[in-house]
Formats: structure tokens, C-alpha cells, sequence
């Protein structure tokens, strides 16, 4: 690919043709701030934040929007810009004069808050340009303007999938994680930790942050441009973590008493002493080839690995599968 | 096809950009694909009505503007993206365009209808809230009646009945085989919708936000195609040019309304005085009341004093009193003060904004509160003049840019700080 050379403060940078100035900056370490900018999504162009002086433009542009060509001149910094860009802060902080306070909808994931919504349009059109479910519409005009679920539905009456990406996109807290905001104790005063970690619902491999509060779990979040999966999440890895601290989690092995029909707790050796038993008298009565393995799409890939391996050496059957093999 | 006629034609929408110019960068961009010409009927400014006129009194020359200028550019697709409220002048168009198929002069399928979008949650057609300047103003009787009870034409405008609902979308693939096909599109509804930024985005089917420039729309416009979009009266002076009807330099059509005892569209010189126009054409302010103040070129020119009522209306002359000629529409008051004018016109800007950009969004608003409010309280860190600064320099479009003049008009002519310091 052809090759620019421009001239940013007064320093020459070569940057590949298609790139924006906000790359171009980025490739040499100057930072530009920005607030409707997400690299996953088409440059948009309206938060104002990332204005830069391009000589012979007659007003400032904005880096993320302003593809290079060669031979540009551009300061990232000067008397004049550095007021419109803090005046520019100053407005985003303004809040929005929405007429609606929150959704009223149903769903149990999504919640809005427009006093914190700065209309920079990244939850729309990630769930137009990403996941080309069109849940999200800007309504309204001027300061008045807000998201809502197509047509001020209900998220669960759209194409939503409850992916979560608008949260996740979300620069602001407009939109947030019901779930979270329940858990959360503000009281305790006990800063939540990330940790970092891979999800362990399908065979993907999304890398996630979990937060947590002591033992709790308050969020999952993914980070853009870590990973397979690039900041983007399913419901599930999103949003379902909260059967991790559910009172009705299975916590040991339970065989069901034939006698009166209850599933009781018991011990894991004994568990897998009474499994190894029964799975010995259904090869002994109809061959090796009498039982499947099926591994969920859950288990590592050295469980399922483990799990092959117990079916082909120990059972002598090769009717092993995992279902995130399709 | 030899232009240099136009020598002297300037955009009559209100940017005055050269149209010699504008029509040779169209002529100039490739064409593989075809190109487009537009005639920017939203009349939206506030005290503008020429342009709903034109159609009523010579919509035939208007058409024939845009005819060759297609034939001069090399286009085959042209709309007339107009304003909703202007169903009368839809028929009369339609008629028009019917009568010129039979004639062959425009492709066969040319005078559908086409709806292009607006704003979700507006209502399709503009209530007029925030126009209404003055009471009753001529802008509202025009919507109303048409323009014959303006100028005492006889032209009868109404009484056609809607001939078909519009269809949507714009069919962005068809072949024109021959001739020019011309269709009437019908506009989104809102004032943004007359940048033609967001007017090409309201008839791809979009959100009307204005796009970012460059890519132009003489490059890049409807479909990424390139673009020829013109005003109403400038495609009807371009006719007249060519036609060598009018044989001398263009004029300009100035809307006149408000305290004025003949309000209506009158032909003149541009550099003509306000007060010529408003006593000699527009029959002098009514009962004699004085002026308390006025609007040189529609809403967003700003007010002007009544001491300034001398000055020659053309751009140079109005830039050294902090405006523009814009779309030459004067309104004239005779019973509001021009803070009253002035905090009008804010709201209606803060009500327009697309809400794309943070300068116009959040700056429109808090400026239409800091005029509204009593003791002018300005409760930000950043100064006054900052913010009408990144209003300025930091917007998408013109709405932007221009809606901090009313403020700067106001401390210009009117010593607004000296007579509201809070």
C-alpha cells in the first residue's frame, strides 16, 4: 500500500494511505483525546474533541474524520485550539435536556441515563455497522436528542440480541448494566479489582474483564483490541455471571436416591466411584460402542482432551463429541 | 456550452457561493456512474418566501434553469427537494413537468414523487413554531394562501388536489435512456434540511445530518455521485442569463415581511438601501411606526438597527456591519426589541440543531437561555466569547457557525453587555 508523508509539529511521518490523522498522531505517541471515536467503527466526527489545525483548512478538523494525504501540515496544539477544545470538554460536560429520564422497557440488562449522554451515536451505529441489528436510534433534535430501542420499544420487542456491545462501546455511563448497578455496594467503600481472564461459555476464547467487590462479581466487560474477539461479547459472556454467587449453585455432586426419588449430596469420590460402576455394567451389557461421550462447550480444551481420551482408552468407544466442535 | 454570463451570478440560498464556479466543478468531476443535479427548494430561513414564488410565477424558467444546467454538467437524474409545506406548488410543478414530457423536453418518467426522511421523532410537516417572528408574518400567510395575496398576482396556486402519495426511496439504480429525468422529492421537515449536505443525506434515506467537507458534493454528492445543487432563484437567474432575457447583471429577489404595508417578493439591484426596499417596494412601514429593528437576509443574518436602515444591501456593505446579504429576506419590527428578535431566533436554532456536532448542540441551547434569562447569567467556566469562538470554529455547518453572530449582533449594535451586565 502507498505510502503518505506528512508533517505533524513540525515532524515528518510516513503513515500508509487510508489512515486517519488520529492514527497518524497515535503512530508517534501524541495523544489525541476523543469521545465518539471507536477504531471498531467508521469515523463519525461529532464529539469535537480530537480538533486539530490542518494548514490551509479554514477551522479546525477533526483527526479521526480527516483521511492523510501527503504533504498535509497539521499542529495538534496552539492558543486558539487548545481553548476551542477545552471549551469543547466544557460543553460535553453540559447534560442533555432529553425529555425522557430512562427507558421504561423490560429488559433486564440495558439501562439509559441520558443526563450522561453526550450523543456521540457509538451505541447506534455499533449495533448498525457491528452487529447490523438496528436496535438503537437517535431521536430528536438538538440538546433534546436521545437513544432509545427502535421505535421506543422494548429492547426484547427489537432485533436486539442483548449483546451489551452499546454499553460496552458507551464512553460515558448513559448506558450501563442494570445488573451491576444492583450488585454494586456503593456503601462498602471497597474499590472493585479487574482481573483478566478468558470466557469459558464457548470455544472462542474472548479475552474479559471481571470486576469484582471482595467476592462478588459486579461486571464483565472486554477490552477493543485484546483478543479474538476485539471488545465484542455475547449475552452470555456479557451479562450471565450472576449464577456465580446464586444461592441455588451446585456447590458438590448429588446422586439421585432410587428409593425415594431425591437428589442428595455426596461426596466427589463417590460420585465418580458410582459413575465408574455404572458406566462398567452398560459396557458390559452392550459393548464399548453402548455409550457416547458428549463434552460441553464449557470445558477447556484440556477437558475435553481428557475427556477423549477417557472414551477411545479407558471405554474403547470413539463416539466422543463437544458441541463447540460445530 | 459558453457560461461566461454568470459571470455575476452568486448562489441566491444564502452562501452566495459563485455559481459559474460551482457549475464547472460539476462539468469537470468524472462521470462514470452519471450525475445529479438538485434544486434546493427547502425554503427554511426564517422570512424567506422566494422561492415558493418563483414556482408559482415562473416555475416553467425555474425548470428550464436546471435543464441546462444539466445539459452544461452532462447530468441525466434532477430533484426538486421541496419544502413539504409547499403542496400547492408541488401540483403546480407536477403540471409543469407533465406538459414538458409532452413536449419532450424532460425523460418520460420524469414528475414522480419521492419522499426523502427527516428526523425521528418530529412530526413530518413544521408546525411554524419558531418561525413566527411577528405575528402573522407574510412567511405564514404565504404557507397559508400562496403568493397572490402577497403581490396582487392573479396566478391562482391552489386548488389542485394531491395528484399521488410520494414513493420512498429515491431509486438509486435506474436507467435514464433518454433526456433529463426530472422528479420532485419532498423535503424532511426541518431547516437543517436546506444545507445540502443533509439534504443529500435526508434523500439517501438518512438521518439529515450534515456531512463532513471535503469530498464536496461537486465530487461526492447524492449516492457519491457528483452533485450540482442550486437555490430556486439561482437556477431561474441562470435561465434568464442564458436565455438572454436579462441581458445586464443578476439582481436579487428580496422576501419582505413583517411591519410593512405591502409585504411580499420584489425584484432588485442588489446594493439597493433597506429603506428604498422597505418604502418604495414595500409600501413603508405600517401606521408609521418606527423600525425597531430588522433582519437584512433571513433568521440566521441577525438583527440590524434602525440607524442602519441606509445601508446598501450587498455583502461587502453588510459584512462591515458584522452580516450578510444571505437570502435577502428582510423582516421588519416595529413592536419587538431586537433581544426579543434575538432570543426567537436562538430557540429556533437550538431547536433546529441536527444535535451531531457538541459546539452546536450544547452551544445553541445554553446561548438561548443566557438571552432568555433575566439577568443574562452566563453560569460557565469559559467565557462568553470562547464559546461563540468553538461555536465558530469548532461546528460541522453553517448552522453552527453562523448561529453565534446573533449573539455578537447583539453586543455589536445594541450594547448588549452595557445594558444587561448581571
Amino acid at each position: 500500500m502507498p505510502a503518505n508523508t506528512l508533517m505533524i509539529n513540525g515532524k515528518d511521518v510516513e503513515v500508509l494511505q487510508g489512515e486517519s490523522l488520529l492514527d497518524a498522531c497515535t503512530k508517534i505517541g501524541i495523544n489525541i483525546p476523543t469521545a465518539c471515536h471507536d477504531s471498531r467503527l467508521e469515523a463519525y466526527g461529532g464529539c469535537r474533541t480530537c480538533l486539530v489545525d490542518l494548514d490551509g483548512a479554514p477551522r479546525p478538523v477533526p483527526a479521526c474524520k480527516t483521511f492523510t494525504s501527503p504533504g498535509m501540515k497539521v499542529e495538534t496544539s496552539g492558543v486558539v485550539l487548545d481553548t476551542v477544545r477545552t471549551t469543547v470538554d466544557e460543553m460535553l460536560a453540559c447534560s442533555s435536556r432529553a425529555a425522557i429520564e430512562t427507558w421504561t422497557d423490560a429488559n433486564r440488562f440495558i439501562g439509559y441515563d441520558p443526563a450522561q449522554c453526550i450523543m456521540c451515536d457509538r451505541c447506534v451505529r455499533y449495533c448498525d455497522e457491528i452487529m447490523q441489528c438496528n436496535a438503537l436510534e437517535h431521536v430528536g433534535q438538538g440538546s433534546e436528542a436521545f437513544i432509545q430501542p427502535t421505535q421506543g420499544e422494548s429492547f426484547l420487542d427489537t432485533s436486539c440480541e442483548l449483546c451489551g456491545g452499546c454499553v460496552g462501546t458507551c464512553p460515558t455511563e448513559a448506558l450501563y448494566s442494570k445488573q451491576s448497578l444492583e450488585v454494586f455496594d456503593k456503601q462498602s467503600g471497597e474499590a472493585p479489582t479487574t482481573t483478566r481472564t478468558v470466557c469459558n461459555y464457548c470455544g472462542v476464547g474472548c479475552i474479559i474483564d471481571i470486576e469484582t467487590q471482595g467476592n462478588t462479581v459486579i461486571d464483565i466487560d472486554a477490552q477493543t483490541g485484546v483478543g479474538p474477539n476485539d471488545g465484542h461479547l455475547c449475552s452470555k459472556g456479557r451479562f450471565a455471571w450472576q449464577f456465580i454467587n446464586h444461592p441455588d449453585r451446585l456447590t458438590s455432586p448429588l446422586i439421585r436416591n432410587y428409593d425415594n426419588g431425591e437428589l442428595e449430596e455426596t461426596s466427589w469420590e463417590n460420585a465418580l466411584a458410582v459413575a465408574a460402576q455404572k458406566l462398567s455394567a452398560v459396557k458390559q451389557q452392550y459393548g464399548a460402542d453402548g455409550i457416547a461421550f458428549l463434552a460441553s462447550s464449557r470445558c477447556t480444551n484440556e477437558d475435553v482432551y481428557a475427556l477423549q481420551k477417557l472414551a477411545r482408552s479407558v471405554i474403547g468407544t470413539n463416539s466422543v463429541h463437544s458441541c463447540a466442535a460445530t | 456550452m459558453n457560461i461566461d454570463c454568470l459571470d455575476s451570478l452568486r448562489g441566491c440560498g444564502g452562501a452566495g457561493f459563485p455559481t459559474k464556479f460551482k457549475w464547472n466543478a460539476v462539468r469537470d468531476a468524472s462521470d462514470a456512474f452519471g450525475k445529479v443535479i438538485i434544486c434546493n427548494a427547502d425554503e427554511g430561513e426564517p422570512g424567506t418566501f422566494k422561492d415558493g414564488w418563483l414556482f408559482d410565477n415562473h416555475c416553467a424558467a425555474v425548470i428550464n434553469g436546471m435543464r441546462r444546467s444539466a445539459e452544461h454538467v452532462s447530468a441525466n437524474r434532477g430533484f426538486i427537494y421541496l419544502r413539504p409545506e409547499y403542496s400547492a406548488q408541488r401540483e403546480l410543478i407536477v403540471e409543469q413537468i407533465k406538459t414538458m414530457v409532452a413536449d419532450g423536453l424532460l425523460a418520460p418518467q420524469s414528475g414522480r414523487i419521492f419522499q426523502a426522511s427527516g428526523f425521528l421523532g418530529r412530526p413530518a410537516q413544521l408546525d411554524n413554531e419558531g418561525l413566527n417572528l411577528v405575528e402573522l408574518s407574510a412567511l405564514d400567510w404565504f404557507v397559508e394562501h400562496g403568493s397572490h395575496d402577497l403581490v396582487g398576482e392573479t396566478q391562482q396556486s391552489g386548488g389542485l388536489s394531491h395528484s399521488e402519495d410520494p414513493q420512498y426511496p429515491l431509486p438509486q439504480n435506474e436507467e435514464i435512456n433518454e433526456g433529463f429525468c426530472l422528479d420532485i422529492c419532498i423535503g424532511g421537515g426541518a431547516y437543517i434540511c436546506g444545507e445540502e449536505t443533509a439534504l443529500i443525506e435526508s434523500m439517501e434515506g438518512k438521518r439529515p445530518q450534515p456531512r463532513h467537507k471535503p469530498p464536496f458534493p461537486t465530487t461526492s454528492g447524492l449516492w457519491q455521485l457528483p452533485t450540482l445543487v442550486n437555490n430556486v432563484e439561482t437556477f431561474w437567474w441562470a435561465e434568464r442569463l442564458l436565455s438572454g432575457e436579462w441581458q445586464e447583471d443578476a439582481e436579487r429577489l428580496f422576501s419582505i415581511s413583517g411591519a410593512v404595508n405591502k409585504p411580499g417578493v420584489y425584484q432588485a439591484p442588489v446594493g439597493t438601501t433597506a429603506r428604498a426596499l422597505i418604502d418604495d417596494y414595500a409600501g413603508g412601514v405600517t401606521d408609521n411606526t418606527m423600525i425597531s429593528c430588522w433582519i437584512p437576509g433571513g433568521a440566521a443574518t441577525g438583527v440590524l438597527p434602525a440607524s442602519l436602515l441606509d445601508s446598501k444591501m450587498d455583502n461587502d456593505c453588510l459584512r462591515e456591519h458584522g452580516t450578510a446579504l444571505g437570502t435577502a429576506a428582510i423582516v421588519v419590527f416595529n413592536d419587538q426589541s431586537a433581544l426579543e428578535v434575538s432570543i426567537k431566533i436562538m430557540q429556533f436554532f437550538a431547536q433546529e440543531s441536527c444535535s451531531q456536532c457538541t459546539p452546536c448542540r450544547i452551544g445553541c441551547a445554553e446561548f438561548a437561555d443566557y438571552l432568555a434569562d433575566d439577568q443574562h447569567h452566563w453560569p460557565h467556566n469559559g467565557s462568553v466569547d470562547e464559546w461563540l469562538q468553538t461555536m465558530e470554529l469548532g461546528s460541522i455547518c453553517g448552522l453552527g457557525f453562523t448561529a453565534p453572530l446573533i449573539v455578537r449582533q447583539l453586543r455589536k449594535h445594541f450594547d448588549f453587555e452595557v445594558q444587561h451586565a448581571s
